[in-house]
């Protein structure tokens, strides 16, 4: 999963750089937001792949003094 | 010979602007250390020496060979009929470079301060539980690639810089003072470490998050104002460097647009805490002092990018925004995606720097197409550097661990990792670990 978010956040910025390359002026802005939506939620699964092993950790981890 | 006499008053301000910029990782180190538990505070400023060390080290090495200076040398590749630089094509250990008050030799100097400014930035991250080693491995890594890397696009006359003259959007990416490139890519390294380390013990071991208060403020505080002076340094020889109509292929603003640069710099700092004491103030009461003194920050983070090119209205707008942005910010990670940074790196540096790049797109009198390539840069920031400094602190993780023991984090890194406490005669541990 968090090879996936990864994966999404460089798929966004390839988006962004493809558009700007190789499309006509009036379609850049479009594919450059929906690169940055793209990327938005490569973030979001990161960050909540990292919330879920973090809640997994803590609850491993009581107090043990 | 008398070598100042020849020196030109635009040279000697934008000197003056650099030897600046020192004061500004004194202020930001007093802040992490101030911001951070007792048992860590000697730890804390010993690791911001030790990573500005490396860091320094690093970019002597390589770092600016790889990042080069706008006219440089570069590798480039061809897309869409145009070629686009994506590295610089330097030499090692600065050759190459005559160091004699020229143009190219005050943007090594600044870069050299400027390296060391984003390296410290991801400490306030990690503060508390990351080893002195792994941390200044880390920094190396940020100094001799990822930020060499995306300066040389951005400042280099990269590709991000060739924006405009290539494809015609406004100036290229705009970024005079480095609020994405200094600021963000730090933010965001420090977000890729406080992911990996995961929280400091005791954080969450209740459910909610304890609070875990700065020890004292009063460094904190005095931090801030360093940082204000230091700033002030920071954007005005980003600004006569970088900051004219060709952004980031050198050109810089005149001399006299200095006057404009600090003025944006000190209002964004100043609506920015006026906005985090009335954002707190509405939410918890009271005015919180280290947010209040981290919306500060974040207002000088945001005031980087566009200090050049923002009028004082829309400068003080966009610290408005990046008060709310730190106040709110801060609680969000913290509570709902479980994030400790304990000394506001990710919202402060990472997320302002952000809202500063983008305040260039909706606040400056820009030409055609200069939103999208303000787009285009913070998508480099999400899409590229994130993603690379992920990569780089989860490999540095797997050979060197970054986290210290349960034992040393109980003790306290000062003792475990320095041998000594920063103030030995207080007591000075919390009992957080012996709570139920």
């Amino acid at each position: 999963m968090k090879v996936f978010s990864l994966f999404l956040l460089l798929a966004g910025w390839f988006l962004v750089v493809t558009a700007i390359a190789w499309l006509k002026p009036g379609f850049i802005p479009v594919f450059v937001i929906a690169g940055i939506a793209v990327e938005v939620l490569g973030l979001v699964f990161l960050a909540r792949q990292n919330l879920l092993e973090t809640v997994k950790s803590t609850r491993s981890q009581e107090p043990r003094y | 010979m008398n070598t100042t006499a020849s020196l030109d008053a635009a040279t000697l301000l934008c000197l003056g602007c650099i030897l600046l910029v020192p004061v500004a990782i004194a202020g930001l180190a007093l802040m992490n250390a101030g911001l951070g538990r007792s048992r860590n505070a000697a730890h804390l400023l010993v690791s911001s020496l030790s990573v500005f060390s490396v860091a320094v080290a690093a970019y002597f090495l390589c770092g600016f060979a790889f990042q080069g200076a706008p006219g440089g040398p570069s590798y480039f590749f061809v897309a869409g009929y145009k070629e686009w630089s994506w590295i610089s094509a330097g030499r090692f250990l600065f050759r190459g470079v005559a160091l004699d008050g020229s143009p190219r030799s005050l943007t090594l100097l600044f870069q050299v301060f400027c390296v060391g400014l984003a390296a410290i930035i991801p400490l306030g991250a990690g503060g508390g539980r990351w080893r002195m080693s792994a941390s200044a491995l880390s920094a190396a890594l940020l100094a001799g690639w990822t930020y060499p890397l995306y300066a040389h696009w951005v400042w280099g006359g990269g590709w991000l810089a060739q924006l405009g003259s290539n494809f015609g959007l406004g100036n290229g990416f705009i970024d005079a003072g480095g609020s994405t490139v200094i600021q963000a890519v730090g933010g965001f390294t420090g977000l890729s470490a406080a992911w990996i380390l995961g929280p400091r013990r005791g954080k969450y071991s209740s459910g909610m998050p304890a609070a875990i208060p700065g020890h004292d403020m009063v460094m904190v505080c005095f931090g801030c104002l360093l940082t204000i002076a230091g700033w002030l340094g920071l954007n005005g020889a980003g600004a006569l460097i970088f900051g004219g109509s060709g952004g980031g292929n050198g050109a810089g603003i005149a001399p006299g647009g200095i006057v404009l640069v600090a003025l944006n710099t000190i209002l964004c700092a100043a609506f920015a805490a006026l906005s985090a004491i009335f954002f707190t103030r509405l939410r918890f009461g009271k005015p919180d002092a280290s947010l209040c003194i981290n919306g500060c920050i974040g207002g000088l983070v945001a005031s980087s990018a566009g200090c050049a090119v923002l009028s004082p209205l829309t400068a003080a707008a966009t610290g408005l925004v990046a008060g709310a942005v730190v106040t709110y910010s801060v609680e969000f990670l913290e509570v709902r995606l479980r994030i400790d940074d304990p000394g506001g790196a990710i919202p402060i540096h990472g997320l302002c720097g952000i809202w500063g790049a983008l305040a260039v797109a909706i606040f400056a009198n820009n030409t055609s197409g200069q939103w999208i390539a303000q787009l285009a840069g913070v998508a480099t920031i999400l899409g590229f550097v994130l993603p690379l400094t992920f990569g780089i602190n989860w490999g540095i993780n797997r050979v060197w661990p970054m986290r210290v023991s349960l034992e040393a984090e109980r003790q306290g890194l000062d003792l475990h990792e320095l041998g000594a406490g920063a103030y030995p005669e207080f007591i000075t541990h919390g009992d957080e670990f012996t709570a139920g």
